[in-house]
């Protein structure tokens, strides 16, 4: 029972993790906490629902979901936080509250479009699930944590291994330099958000698949949680949001075995302030005055 | 080679550069001197893009206008810049930094080349490879400013304040090595506050006051100006 | 930096708070939003002013269906009654229907939307559920204007007074029939799910009370109460607590959306469990949303749309036409009856004035999907269930599953 809420804890502390460095990757680029973040992924999770029922294939439905969401999530930035930049008396606030305000204006979108009721969603990772001693694995439970780790590796080549990741740390850095070093910024920050966007929709898809559920306050929720696990990580850095990610997931579903379901998604938040009354700048974050 | 004429550049309403005209010829070490605040470093980034230019202003790069280029376009076109206040990447290793110079380059070849060029340039950095540059003294952090702008394999280095804060042999071995990367033909515009080591090594100089070429001349002719000698040379 | 960080952190926590305790709270349709609705059919060139019905009721949120099938079954009413000819010599009926989003804010103000239109004689559906339904019904009282919910089972909302009527079970009327249900379906270990709400609070202790009264002569005990918030997506937590205490029964205290979810996951887990729902469940979205994992769960309802009754045909015949083959509700059914009985005490009184409906309301009866429907001294609608188990999909009703409530305790010892 306890072993079965830790293995319940780490997939979805996964899920947790793939948004969490969703908010680390823009953090890292722009300093910036992408509070649209939210919804870009349950755009991205309908974006899968309209697509697939639109049956041209399931892989190819997701495939374009990808790419529309990242689309969704450039155009935030090209169309809103890009000419914030290039104004001078904008600040962290200005960037902070037009993300909050392109948050409210997907939401309300998805609203329009897709209704506020819950909707199905199939599940295509249904084959029955696997007892091993008294913990059971659900296969769909499988799956997400493959995926998920299979996207954190991929999203970890990119950033430590291509070139592009190697520019997306120096922006990270310290963006003068980049900048003089010859790193494009505005090409890197289009591709931050290019690839977070893909996240978003990828952890909306397997969220939407395991509980075969689809609604516009899906991403509420799991957005409010997924930040707390970044910041608790230390946001910007990409090992810790997965950390941070697993940690609340795990807490999470322990705090239920001991204290019930009513304690839930307080959790996340608990163990939020309590880290950050610690290590101010969380588990693995660097202090600010390594920035030079 | 760099052909600067009416610069004018602004940061809001503070006019910092006023009608500013330079010119550096191939091969030549061209340096721009005066005391802090005359507006050195914002010519340099006018330069290189970073910052933009007021109209009227135009910067020519081996006969083309690059005015209005952004920073890695005029990189591409063979200017590259070590930094006032080096500017490293504190985070990443000694051969990422490196890595980052060669950022608009794409044939490994000639891009292994010059890590073998910059390595020979400074033998401290290959020791420190793997380090992370946050790690490194601040002689070493210059040299991997350094090394970073030579990396893109320039045509013309910018090099701002290169001496600050070093002891005085490690300054002596910078501008000697200076020297060695000029004489292996790139051209070089040096900015300093220690007008008497680089008008040494200079062919010519600049000399800036308030944003505005005060003198202009060879570097012995500079030297030798009693104005210039009382101003930035100590006195002697 | 850190001042920043903080800042945006209590802003998120607090939007978080905010989107988790009222969904409906980001819908682009307000309140002002309204949906009239008319016959087109005037009679004749009579130019009479028509009734006006008002309706409250959540058209977004996580509660929507229950809101769109109310409107839908007052609409079926209307466009009945219309075509017979309408009410008081040829008034047509119509009715204004505004979204309260499922919370008690919005719900105020739309009640005071409704009092303040002097049009509005009546009010055949008020807020869906107890929780919105006590916020509405005392202002509904004060103002004098006749509301009934279609919905609320709080022993307090029929209680507020003269004005407020409920067309539904109570508490105590439903609970007598959940206890039946583990009993009926031969549970031995049963595990009760729950909302933390004011109904899955009041139930859950209801369901508990009769337990310690008969639990040692009825053949199921509880060995489990698990409890979630509403919005959760993630029953894992309860589902391992269930299975931990070794539950071949579950009972849930919650609408069909949650127990979609719930019934999905857990079917993972465990294949075999019986589940029984309430009546907030009998609705065919939760066949559609649970698919396979809702095959034999056990749930009971007022409306048995198969029925052989010829007024429940009428209104399953006419709804599906009109709604593309869908399947009605309880609520829809119960608002359907609403405006009957609203109908007939204007007719009763011979006036469509707030002041002659809430005295001809008292003493109105109506044979409609309820059977002879009329209110008891404290304005509650007398009610039968029938228990029904989905197989392939369908509600097939379970004949003589459901004893009188003295008939069952009687049958116990
Ligand atoms: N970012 C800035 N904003 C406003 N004024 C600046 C900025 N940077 C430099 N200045 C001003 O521009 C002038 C030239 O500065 P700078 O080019 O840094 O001088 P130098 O490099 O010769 O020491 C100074 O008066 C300085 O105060
Ligand atoms: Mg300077």
């Amino acid at each position: 029972m306890f072993l079965q809420q830790i293995i319940n804890g780490i997939s979805i502390g996964l899920i947790y993790a793939l948004v969490s460095v969703g908010y680390s990757l823009i953090f890292g680029v722009l300093r910036m906490m992408n509070m649209a973040y939210a919804s870009i992924l349950t755009v991205g999770a309908h974006f899968c629902l309209s697509l697939v029922q639109a049956k041209f294939g399931f892989f190819p439905a997701i495939i374009v979901a990808l790419v529309l969401t990242g689309l969704v999530s450039v155009f935030f930035d090209v169309s809103m936080l890009a000419p914030l930049r290039k104004k001078t008396g904008s600040d962290s606030v200005t960037v902070l509250i037009t993300a909050i305000g392109f948050n409210y204006i997907l939401l309300n979108l998805c609203l329009v479009i897709w209704g506020s009721e819950r909707k199905p969603f199939q599940n295509v990772f249904d084959f029955g699930s696997l007892q091993v001693g008294s913990v059971i694995f659900d296969s769909s439970q499988i799956v997400i944590m493959a995926t998920a780790l299979v996207i954190l590796a991929a999203l970890t080549w990119v950033i430590y291994g291509s070139k592009i990741g190697l520019g997306m740390r120096a922006v990270q850095q310290n963006t003068k330099a980049a900048n003089l070093a010859g790193v494009n910024t505005k090409v890197v920050i289009t591709f931050s958000f290019f690839i977070s966007g893909i996240t978003a929709c990828i952890a909306g898809f397997l969220i939407a698949s395991y509980y075969q559920l689809i609604y516009p306050t899906m991403g509420v929720a799991l957005g409010g949680k997924a930040f707390a696990a970044a910041v608790l990580g230390g946001i910007g850095v990409l090992h810790g949001s997965v950390i941070g990610g697993l940690i609340v997931g795990i807490l999470e579903c322990v705090a239920v075995y001991f204290f019930g379901g009513g304690v839930r998604d307080a959790v996340a938040y608990i163990i939020l302030i309590l880290v950050l009354l610690l290590v101010p700048s969380g588990l693995f974050g660097k202090s600010e005055n390594t920035k030079v | 080679m760099l052909n600067v004429t009416n610069l004018n550049t602004f940061y809001g309403n503070i006019h910092a550069i006023k009608d500013i005209n330079l010119e550096v010829k191939q091969g030549e070490i061209v340096t721009i001197v005066g005391s802090n605040g005359a507006g050195k470093t914002t010519t340099l980034m006018s330069i290189c893009g970073v910052l933009r230019k007021a109209r009227g202003s135009k910067i020519e790069f081996l006969g083309e206008d690059i005015t209005d280029l952004s920073p890695c376009e005029i990189v591409k076109r063979g200017i590259s810049v070590s930094p006032e206040g080096r500017e490293i990447f504190p985070g990443l290793s000694v051969s990422d930094n490196l890595k980052l110079g060669a950022f608009t380059r794409t044939n490994a070849a000639e891009i292994s080349d010059s890590y073998e060029r910059v390595y020979a340039l400074f033998p401290r950095l290959k020791e420190r490879e793997k380090q992370n540059a946050g790690t490194l003294s601040g002689g070493e952090q210059q040299m991997l400013a350094i090394g970073r702008a030579i990396m893109s394999k320039p045509k013309l280095l910018l090099l701002d304040e290169p001496s600050m804060g070093l002891a005085p042999n490690l300054v002596k071995m910078i501008f000697k090595l200076i020297k060695e990367i000029n004489g292996q033909g790139v051209t070089i515009m040096l900015v300093e506050q220690n007008a008497s080591m680089a008008l040494k090594i200079a062919n010519r100089g600049y000399i800036l006051e308030t944003g505005r070429v005060k003198f202009c001349d060879s570097a012995e002719v500079l030297r030798t100006n009693n104005e210039v000698k009382k101003a930035y040379l100590g006195g002697k | 930096m850190k001042k920043a960080l903080s800042l945006v952190l209590a802003l998120a926590i607090a939007l978080s708070l905010v989107a988790c305790t009222s969904t409906g709270t980001t819908t682009t349709t307000t309140s002002e939003d309204q949906t009239t609705a008319t016959t087109e059919q005037a009679t004749e060139t009579q130019n009479l002013d028509p009734i006006v019905l008002g309706c409250s009721g959540p058209l977004t949120g996580n509660n929507a269906q229950f809101g769109e099938n109310a409107l839908n079954g007052i609409m079926v009413a209307i466009e009945e009654i219309n075509a017979d000819g309408g009410l008081l010599g040829g008034r047509m009926l119509e009715v204004r229907s505004y979204d309260d989003k499922g919370t008690g804010e919005e719900g105020a103000s739309v009640a005071e939307l409704l009092i303040s239109d002097e049009d509005v004689c009546a009010v055949p559906s008020a807020a869906y559920g107890s929780s919105v339904g006590l916020v509405e019904a005392p202002l509904f009282q004060e103002a004098g204007l006749v509301a009934i919910s279609n919905s609320a089972s709080h022993p307090d909302f029929s209680a507020t007074g003269d004005c407020i009527y409920r067309n539904n079970l109570t508490e105590a009327g439903e609970l007598q029939y959940a206890y039946q249900m583990p009993q009926v379906v031969g549970a031995k270990k049963l595990g009760i799910v729950s909302m933390m709400s004011e109904f899955g609070e009041s139930f859950t202790a209801g369901f508990e009370a009769l337990q310690e009264q008969y639990g040692d002569k009825v053949g199921f005990e509880i060995a489990c109460v698990s409890w979630f918030t509403d919005g959760t997506v993630d029953f894992a937590p309860n589902i391992a607590e269930l299975i931990n205490a070794g539950c071949d029964t579950i009972i849930f205290f919650a609408e069909y959306n949650n127990f979609a979810s719930f019934a999905i996951q857990y079917r993972k887990l465990d294949p075999n469990a019986q589940f029984i729902g309430l009546m907030t469940c009998y609705t065919p979205d939760l066949v559609n949303l649970g698919g396979d994992s809702v095959e034999g769960v056990y749930l009971y309802s007022c409306l048995n749309p198969n029925s052989t009754n010829p007024e429940v045909q009428k209104f399953v015949a006419a709804y599906k036409a009109k709604y593309d083959g869908a399947e009605p509700d309880f609520v829809a059914a119960n608002a359907y009856d609403s405006v009957k009985i609203i109908a007939a005490a204007i007719e009763q009184a011979g006036s469509a004035d707030r002041e002659a409906i809430r005295e001809a309301i008292k003493t109105a009866h109506v044979v409609c999907t309820a059977g002879d429907l009329s209110f008891d001294a404290n304005g509650d609608a007398v009610k039968s269930v029938v228990m029904f188990k989905i197989e392939n999909g369908q509600f097939i009703e379970v004949e003589g599953a459901f004893k009188l409530w003295d008939e069952f305790v009687a049958s116990l010892s």
